[in-house]
């Protein structure tokens, strides 16, 4: 078993518990790598490596090496030895650094699960001999190119600490820049942005053969509003002004479920992987189990 | 407990009730605070109102109602009335050199005395006494005792006691002697507005070579008894005794230290009020010593006037005179027969309680503890 890269420094301390709980976790790829480089995850390259797949004809061209001498002792015909080649999977986590992730203020705001999430994912794909990198759609766009080498977890972790999160930039245009050097982009946001644009460049992503997932944070602020909150404003769109009364609760609660619904339903549509994560509900570690087992929803938030 | 202005009282309750009324009335709009799915409310017209009563603000309202309470009661005056006596007295006990034996008059003052009663122990000045057995210690002056002085004094200590009885008694325990009688004391007997009992205790035996007539001798050469050479030399206009002023350039070479005035009489002082001639006694006996000089070859001696001051300095030693006086203790048991009501007293001026003063620093005490509680709700606010 390959062990986690030691990451040194105070940086990598702040995540250890979380670290230690997912150590030995690999993420599964979802589809067959068309990356020639040697990995863990099934390629969909034919090689000749030891792990024997099917025979094939031989051809003109292929390499007399792979023929398989003793079969044509036997069959009089020629035969060339296929076999499966393992390829990395380059993971990209794009992370949403709007204002509305910022709620609710406060070590449980969807920022600070999001950053758990982002450092946990980028352990166990760098874990998995993934290159690994983070791209945080904000202004300004802060990246780290997928790579596997030594402290990257820590690095990871000592950007995201200093991310400004405001404004309210896209997600779609960050995306599509991240699909160009990764075989698999998480997405991690609560998607109250631009989230027509952003699926839409996630079909294409899906459509190019890539992995897309697509992790929904939520507030549990959100999905229940404290009786204290009466007057609202989006934090994002400053025209939005509301006043939450007994009646309007019932009806935002409608409302936001319906939503979610319909955002799961089309993420799931579109063929990405979708969670749905919500704050102070579950452990970090056991969300980051579900994603990368790929494990079906276990509720309709989680 | 009585108010002096019970206006301010009623005022303070009726802020009081309007802090309470508006405490229940007033609503604040809601602070408006970041929602990032705000958009999935329905979008209806923001009339949001709240209407909380946490601890906090049952707090706040508690401090603010005893705060204006507070002031209210302490701008009404409030004067914690004691229980009233039926009588007071107020005890002039004579301490001066005119009483044979001081503990006579404390066992006097100790059977007369109750709780409650002024005890005001006098000689040439009066003062007040805790207890009849600290009149000892104000005793062997020598002196002679003022009866007017100890009367004034009587005066004060009846508006003092004036809220605390219903009527007044003027005790006085002296010999009543006839030194103790001067120009003012009938006049000021007639302020107490009652009757005094007099509590009469021996006097002084008299000693007969006290009574001898002394002749005084103008100054010559010769240092006077007491006195001691003057730093500079210098001339004074006149001199008074007795009432009687002569006029002169007398040069005054001497003077007394003020250790040879202690328990001195003064019988005679210059025109700048320095003592000229005073009397001691030692022992039973009493000296004389005067410091006038006249010049015996001129006209001076002639003159009516000094004739009149010679008279004033040869005059028997005044403790001579310890013995009573009926005329005297006539004047002083006189009176309207009734004892004195505590209404003919007039009130003191500045009747401002102490109590208002803590009340105004415990209101002022409650306000700041309500500014804080205020300060650190509005914060706890800004947190969520």
């Amino acid at each position: 078993m390959r062990r986690m890269p030691h990451d040194g420094g105070s940086d990598r301390l702040m995540h250890s518990a979380l670290l230690d709980a997912i150590r030995g976790l690999r993420w599964r790829a979802r589809r067959a790598s068309r990356i020639a480089v040697p990995g863990i995850h099934p390629s969909r390259v034919r090689g000749s490596s030891a792990e024997f797949t099917e025979y094939r004809a031989y051809r003109q061209g292929d390499d007399l090496r792979r023929i398989d001498w003793k079969l044509f002792a036997r069959s009089d015909r020629a035969h060339v030895r296929i076999s499966e080649e393992r390829a990395v999977t380059p993971t990209f986590i794009v992370l949403d650094a709007s204002a509305s992730m910022g709620f609710p203020e406060g070590a449980t705001s969807k920022w600070s699960l999001l950053q758990q999430l982002a450092v946990a994912l980028t352990a166990v794909a760098h874990a998995s001999g993934d290159p690994a990198g983070v791209i945080v759609a904000g202004n300004p766009r802060l990246t780290i190119q997928p790579r596997t080498r030594r402290g990257l977890v820590a690095e990871v972790s000592r950007m995201l600490q200093h991310v400004d999160v405001s404004g309210s930039a896209p997600i779609a245009p960050t995306l599509t820049v991240a699909a160009r050097a990764a075989s698999r982009v998480a997405i991690i946001s609560d998607f109250l942005g631009d989230l027509d644009e952003t699926l839409q460049a996630a079909r294409q992503i899906i459509a190019s053969g890539r992995d897309v997932y697509a992790l929904h944070v939520i507030a549990a602020e959100e999905m229940e509003p404290p009786a204290a909150i009466s007057v609202v404003t989006d934090p994002e769109i400053d025209a939005v002004h509301r006043s939450l009364s007994a009646d309007t609760r019932k009806e935002y609660a409608r409302a936001f479920g319906s939503w979610r619904d319909e955002m799961a339903a089309r993420w799931l549509a579109s063929g990405a992987a979708y969670r749905q994560i919500v704050t102070e509900k579950e452990p970090v570690s056991n969300v980051v189990r579900r994603i990368v087992r790929d494990e079906p929803i276990a509720s309709r938030a989680g | 407990m009585t108010f002096l202005a019970p206006g301010f009282l009623l005022a303070g309750g009726a802020a009081a009730c309007a802090v309470v009324a508006l405490h229940f009335i007033m609503t604040r709009r809601p602070r408006s605070v970041p929602f990032p799915t705000a958009r999935f409310i329905p979008d209806a017209p923001v009339a949001a109102r709240e209407r909380s009563l946490r601890l906090s603000d049952l707090l706040l309202l508690v401090l603010r109602v005893f705060t204006i309470m507070l002031v209210g009661i302490a701008l009404a005056r409030p004067v914690l009335t004691p229980t009233r006596e039926k009588i007071v007295r107020v005890i002039l006990a004579d301490v001066s050199g005119a009483v044979a034996d001081v503990s006579e008059t404390r066992d006097s003052v100790r059977a007369l005395m109750r709780p409650g009663d002024e005890l005001i122990a006098f000689d040439t000045s009066a003062r007040a006494v805790g207890s009849p057995d600290s009149l000892v210690n104000h005793a062997g002056s020598g002196s002679v005792a003022s009866l007017s002085a100890a009367v004034v004094a009587a005066l004060r200590s009846g508006q003092r006691v004036r809220a605390g009885a219903d009527s007044v008694e003027l005790v006085i325990v002296s010999p009543i002697a006839m030194a103790e009688n001067d120009r003012a004391t009938a006049a000021i007997r007639r302020q107490w507005p009652g009757r005094a009992r007099l509590v009469r205790v021996r006097a002084t035996p008299t000693d007969s070579s006290d009574l001898r007539r002394v002749e005084a001798a103008f100054l010559d050469s010769a240092r006077p008894n007491f006195a001691v050479p003057r730093n500079r030399i210098d001339t004074a206009g006149a001199v008074i005794a007795n009432g009687n002023v002569v006029v002169g350039a007398f040069e005054r070479r001497w003077r007394f230290p003020d250790d040879s005035l202690k328990g001195a009489r003064v019988l005679a002082r210059w025109v700048d009020g320095e003592p000229a001639a005073i009397e001691r006694d030692s022992g039973s006996t009493c000296s004389k010593s005067v410091l006038i000089p006249v010049d015996s070859s001129g006209d001076m001696l002639l003159r009516p006037s000094v004739a009149k001051l010679r008279a004033a300095l040869s005059g028997a030693c005044q403790r001579a005179t310890a013995m009573p006086d009926p005329a005297l203790a006539l004047i002083i048991a006189g009176g309207s027969g009734k004892l004195a009501s505590t209404t003919d007293f007039p009130a003191a001026t500045d009747s401002a309680s102490p109590i208002s003063r803590w009340l105004i620093a415990l209101a002022i005490v409650l306000a700041l503890v309500e500014m804080l509680l205020r300060r650190r709700e509005l914060k706890e606010g800004q947190g969520q």
